[in-house]
């Protein structure tokens, strides 16, 4: 089928482009099969701070009901935080990114190594490269782009949903694994 | 002792007594500039190769391990291509994804090396065809003994003069030659090799920077080491519109040098304005205090379409390459100077000036190529006051009320918002600004890089840049401050102050705020990075878009980083170093610490040098908006010396970094020069190459990469108190790692005290010994006089 183009334009990387959430099952679904998930948290960029700011709460929401790690970058720290929430680590995107490419890496709270990560909240050329790095380095780590906007180099990626479609499916997720 | 280089036959005699004559340091050179005789290359290894440093670099590769990000996961540099290197799949040619990244990486460096090196050979040429060969080396008087850092400690001799230079230039071309060549298909194809490659294409980059910048300096009597060098005026509203106005852009003095001497020779320094943008801008500053900078290089499209320069000069480097487009939209004649950077331009060096002049003001050619830098003085001085009159009044900035009924026409596509690097919200400030609204637009000012993407990108062609400028006027009006013109290097009187100090610790770190102007979110972040650390008492540097970004933004009190703190190599210092080609006095001071303070050997000793560098100077460099191939070599020559960089998110895009494993104990062990045994010394400096997401981010892996294995324990106290209180104020939290900084107690910082010694215990902590760190061979170190420091 065809893809959307990246958000951000010329971002096009090579033969094999990100799967498309096209529902809250594909999301779910990861999550069930995922022995260990993590979530990667960025800054959310330089991107209008009320869509930010749902956009954090919906995720963290669904980082707490699903039980998934958190890594909070930059100074997401403070944001999580301020939601009531501890992240497991804060260490740099990039080098939660390099750890993951270990597969003996011990994981970010010592359980042993990931197997899914969502990313969400980097500026859009730096979440793309790093999930290229994870793209090539590990490939047998499923990555979820986890913002709205189409990233190719993720496993599965949303297709430049409007910000009140994202926003649904994330809760709709939220909702089908507290089921 | 006879040595051979591929050019140059050197003898050396110490002492022979024959039957005929008793003769006494005789030295020969044959090949080389005519009637100099420079000293013999001494030292381990002076000159070295491509694959000579190669374990040293496998040392520093071994710990800080690439991660590669494929920017790209095709190859199509040969016609086997394009070649699907994903899913683990070796080109035709059998090289692997991370092989082909670090050929990448090899590449943009060699093309960064490459740069800097013929920008300093047009500077020396021209230096020596003007004052001579014999022109003495002068970068600081009688307070530097150590002219030529980075000559010295690559090739392996000392320079005293301009012509000296040479070799150690030809030095350089030949290893870029050769770099170059190991990209081609089917050479090089291991990619530790290739990263061994990389470091050694940033070494020959910062020799390339010594060269071209300390011949400027002694030619030209830039400031010398000059702590009190002038404040010159920076910015759009320092220009006085009322005289013609010339502006210069890029990287090479020489033909700007020129128009100001043309000017000051015919009377006319005071009756017209010279101005510049990027590089060519902070050496004008350095030559005269009359010239004016105007902004980094996100100001060229925003300057020329003010309609302000009468004449546009181009030399070479980042120069936008559709400037020729952009002046001809505002009647203003082209000059370029550089035959690296023709732009098309009819070549009329060989014309009378007043012809030339005569064609540019009619408009029979809208641009010239000049290649004689005295014929660019007089051509643009004399252009710039003919077209002064007639250009009154035009610019390509549209009023506001034109801005309001052009963004009326825009139908919301976001092609310009997906077009923008910045990620800035373009679609909604349109919307607002055709509601009459334009404050939206205003409020971008800071944050547009002036790339001019969102524009190519708009189906409607609408202006969308010069929108966000023309509703930015008013803070246009204010855009005048203060930058202490380009120092140039560090003196040696400076270093032995300070030496002892950030060897033990005791000044936190030494930070260099580097590189372009591709911010994430405007160049204030860069300011106020700036700020904290000099506060800090870290040691502040500048250079390039970074230097003049710095001092676009005030404090409180009205004041410029440049007016607030001291010029001087000092714990709280803030010091421009220069254009780009200045950076070598910054890598040239860590190395003079290592020379002059601890008296380790210089000449041709690079990897004793480096360990030392590596293992005791808590350097650290911040390219926050880096853009360029010449960025990535220049940082390529400090992750040699083993100098930390960090970059900014668009940073990534170099598709690889270097990182360190904190949670890989066996990653972090030395061996201890006193005792001969390995000890683990902890995650310092942790990474080597590392893209921040965020300033804040960025600023506190400043403070934790500060940290070396030689810190006394006052210093490292010192370096902790301020990653953690850095690390509480911006995250809210203390580090969760400080545990692997504490050394023993006597690193915990009083202030913090309990908190700290809750997470130890939490953590099972266990002291460690604090060694005298080497990565070498403890055996065999080089000390000249007196004990090792
Ligand atoms: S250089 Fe190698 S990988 Fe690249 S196109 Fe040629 S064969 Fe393919
Ligand atoms: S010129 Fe400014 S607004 Fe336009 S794409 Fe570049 S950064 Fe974005
Ligand atoms: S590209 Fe042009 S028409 Fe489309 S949203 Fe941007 S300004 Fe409007």
């Amino acid at each position: 089928m065809t893809r959307p183009a990246p958000w951000q334009t010329a971002e096009t990387c090579g033969t094999r482009q990100a799967g498309i959430i096209k529902g809250p099952q594909v999301l779910a679904a990861l999550l069930k099969k995922a022995r260990h998930p993590l979530m990667l948290v960025g800054n959310q960029g330089s991107r209008d701070p009320e869509e930010a700011d749902e956009a954090l709460n919906a995720v963290i929401f669904l980082a707490q009901k699903a039980g998934i790690s958190l890594v909070a970058s930059g100074k997401a720290v403070l944001s999580c935080r301020e939601r009531g929430l501890s992240p497991d680590s804060t260490i740099p995107a990039t080098d939660c990114a390099n750890r993951l490419s270990d597969p003996a890496w011990a994981g970010v709270d010592g359980k042993g190594p990931h197997d899914l990560v969502f990313i969400i909240g980097l500026p859009y050329g730096m979440e793309w490269t790093l999930l290229s790095g994870l793209k090539n380095g590990a490939p047998a780590l499923i990555t979820v782009a986890l913002d709205r906007y189409y990233h190719p180099q993720a496993s599965w990626s949303f297709a430049n949903l409007a910000h009140h479609e994202w926003l649904e499916m994330i809760s709709e997720t939220t909702r089908v694994i507290g089921r | 002792m006879v040595l051979l280089d591929r050019n140059t036959v050197y003898l050396e005699v110490q002492e022979v007594e024959t039957d005929a004559a008793r003769i006494k340091d005789l030295r020969v050179t044959i090949g080389g500039i005519r009637g100099l005789a420079p000293a013999v290359p001494r030292g381990p290894m002076p000159m070295p190769g491509p694959g000579t440093l190669r374990r040293w670099d496998r040392k520093l590769l071994s710990r800080y391990r690439p991660f590669y990000m494929p920017f790209c996961e095709l190859c199509c540099l040969c016609t086997f291509g394009k070649c699907d290197l994903s899913g683990g799949r070796k080109g035709a040619c059998g090289i692997t994804m991370n092989a082909q990244q670090s050929r990448i990486v090899l590449l943009a460096c060699c093309i960064g090396a490459a740069t800097h090196t013929a920008h300093a050979r047009e500077i020396l040429d021209h230096i020596v065809s003007r004052f001579g060969e014999r022109h003495p080396l002068d970068t600081g008087g009688s307070q530097i003994d150590i002219t030529a850092p980075i000559t010295r400690l690559v090739c392996g001799f000392e320079p005293q003069t301009v012509g000296d230079l040479d070799r150690a230039l030809r030095y350089a071309e030949n290893q870029i030659t050769q770099l170059l060549a190991a990209t081609h298909t089917g050479q090089e194809g291991d990619y530790l090799d290739l990263e061994s490659k990389v470091f050694h294409a940033g070494m020959v980059d910062h020799l390339g920077m010594e060269i071209a910048d300390i011949s400027q300096v002694s030619a030209y009597s830039f400031p010398r080491a000059d702590a009190d060098a002038p404040l010159v005026e920076l910015g759009m509203a320092s220009v006085d519109t009322k005289k013609p106005v010339i502006l210069v852009v890029g990287h090479n003095v020489v033909p700007s040098v020129g128009i100001l001497e043309y000017a000051r020779e015919n009377d006319l320094l005071g009756s017209i304005e010279v101005t510049g943008i990027c590089c060519t801008s902070l050496d004008l500053t350095r030559y005269s205090e009359k010239a004016k900078i105007i902004g980094p290089i996100s100001w060229q499209l925003r300057y020329i379409r003010s309609g302000i320069p009468s004449v546009v000069v181009v030399d070479e480097q980042c120069v936008r390459t559709d400037l020729p487009d952009e002046c001809r939209a505002v009647r203003a004649p082209v000059i370029a100077t550089s035959d690296k950077n023709a732009l098309g331009l009819p070549d009329r060096t060989g014309d009378p000036a007043d012809e030339i002049v005569e064609d540019l003001v009619s408009g029979r050619v809208t641009g010239v190529l000049l290649r004689d830098p005295d014929i660019v003085g007089e051509v643009a001085v004399k252009t710039a006051n003919h077209v002064f009159e007639k250009r009154k009044g035009i610019t390509a900035i549209p009023p506001g009320e034109s801005v309001t009924a052009s963004a009326g026409e825009c139908t919301h596509c976001s092609f310009c918002q997906r077009a923008c690097p910045a990620e800035l919200p373009l679609v909604e400030v349109i919307r607002e600004a055709g509601a009459g609204d334009t404050g939206a637009l205003a409020s971008l000012y800071d944050l547009c890089i002036g790339c001019g993407r969102c524009e190519s990108a708009c189906p409607r062609g609408l202006p969308l840049h010069s929108f966000i400028i023309s509703a930015s006027c008013e803070r246009i009006r204010d855009e005048k401050f203060s930058i202490r013109s380009g120092r140039g290097a560090i003196s040696d009187v400076e270093i032995r102050e300070v030496g002892g100090p950030i060897v033990l610790g005791e000044i936190p770190g030494i930070v260099a705020f580097v590189g372009c102007s591709n911010f994430p979110r405007g160049g204030s972040e860069l300011a106020s990075m700036c700020r904290e650390f000099a506060r800090r008492r870290f040691i502040v540097c500048t250079s390039g878009c970074a230097a003049i970004t710095a001092g676009q933004y005030r404090n409180d009190e009205g004041k410029t980083l440049y007016e607030e703190f001291s010029g001087k190599f000092e714990a709280g210092g803030v010091l421009n170093v220069g254009s780009c080609v200045s950076n070598a006095h910054i890598s040239g001071a860590a190395i003079k610490i290592a020379a002059i303070f601890a008296k380790r050997e210089l000449d041709g000793n690079y990897e004793e040098i480096a360990d030392y560098v590596h293992n005791r100077v808590g350097a650290v460099g911040v390219a926050w908006g880096a853009m360029s191939q010449k960025a990535a070599a220049i940082a390529s020559g400090f992750w040699r010396l083993g100098i930390p960089v960090i970059v900014g998110p668009h940073g990534s895009k170099y598709r690889r970094m270097l990182l360190g494993r904190a949670d890989h104990p066996d990653d972090w062990k030395v061996n201890d020069a006193r005792t001969g045994e390995e000890v683990c010394i902890g995650p310092v400096p942790e990474h080597l190459f590392v893209a921040a997401e965020t300033a804040e981010e960025a600023m506190v892996l400043v403070a934790k990469l500060s940290m070396r294995p030689n810190d006394t324990t006052r210093g490292r106290s010192i370096k902790c108190t301020h990653y953690i209180d850095l690390h509480r104020r911006l995250y809210g939290t203390m580090p969760g790692d400080i545990h692997l900084f504490i050394r023993n107690p006597a690193d915990v910082p009083l202030t913090f005290k309990d908190e700290i010694w809750a997470h130890l215990e939490a953590h099972g902590w266990k002291e460690q010994p604090v060694p005298d760190p080497t990565l070498l061979e403890p055996k065999g170190r080089r000390v000249k006089g007196g004990k090792p420091k």
